[in-house]
């Protein structure tokens, strides 16, 4: 999955932001999907997450 | 059809942190397995985490000897823990054994132990003793000599030197959970 942070696919379906903190240290890397927080993510668990969300 | 079996209180935490590596998916899989396994009384109770988040989702079981740990776990893993006896604190990979002994634990909430340096206790460089805390330390003994009287401000030595005789002759909560 390629995409630059700050941009929306041409089709709306995915936007990436980049932020500061979410205050998941513990169990980073950490990313908020759709307002929901996700800790201990690897590739596969990101991918599976966001394309599941891409789906929705 | 099996016979009911025991009440089970299980304790899963629902915090952001815990949330984020599926304890919800967790505690659901949870009431399902429950509700399969016929048992008399199923109590799933969302509770705060114990902050060790290396554990996390952290499951914990109400057994006559404590609480028992299981952590982590994935709603994946629920079924097959349930049928290997998770509800009866089970030796089980994952057990982490009775939480309020956890090493992790201990370390945290400091243990009423003798000898033990709580780094949490032994440090209070940036408290200012007040009312409050030095109730708080007068009932948790703390290892007097750990901390550094440079860590003292003058406005606060005073109030500290008062918490820290209270400290040494109140001793109710050291000795209520180690006999």
């Amino acid at each position: 999955m390629r995409h630059v942070t700050g941009e929306t696919r041409p089709d709306g379906s995915l936007t990436v932001e980049q932020v500061f903190c979410l205050g998941n240290c513990a169990l980073g890397p950490a990313a908020q999907v759709n307002g929901r927080l996700q800790g201990r993510l690897d590739e596969a668990r990101l991918s599976s997450i966001v394309d599941e969300a891409v789906a929705q | 059809m099996s016979a009911l079996t025991a009440p089970v209180t299980v304790y899963v935490p629902r915090d952001s942190a815990a949330r984020s590596v599926g304890a919800d998916e967790v505690a659901d899989a949870l009431a399902r397995a429950a509700a399969r396994s016929r048992t008399a009384r199923f109590e799933l109770v969302r509770n705060g985490s114990r902050g060790m988040l290396w554990l996390e989702p952290l499951v914990e079981v109400a057994t006559p000897d404590g609480r028992i740990g299981y952590g982590p776990v994935a709603a994946s893993d629920v079924d097959g823990l349930v049928a290997a006896g998770l509800f009866d604190g089970a030796e089980l990979p994952q057990r982490v054994g009775v939480v309020d002994d956890c090493p992790g634990w201990r370390r945290r909430i400091g243990s009423p132990s003798p000898g033990w340096a709580s780094p949490i206790r032994c440090r209070p460089t940036t408290t200012c003793v007040t009312a409050a805390s030095s109730d708080w330390f007068a009932h948790w003994r703390f290892p007097r000599r750990r901390w550094s009287r440079r860590s003292r401000t003058p406005a606060c030595a005073g109030a500290a030197a008062r918490a820290s005789r209270q400290a040494s002759s109140g001793r109710r909560c050291s000795t209520a959970s180690t006999s």
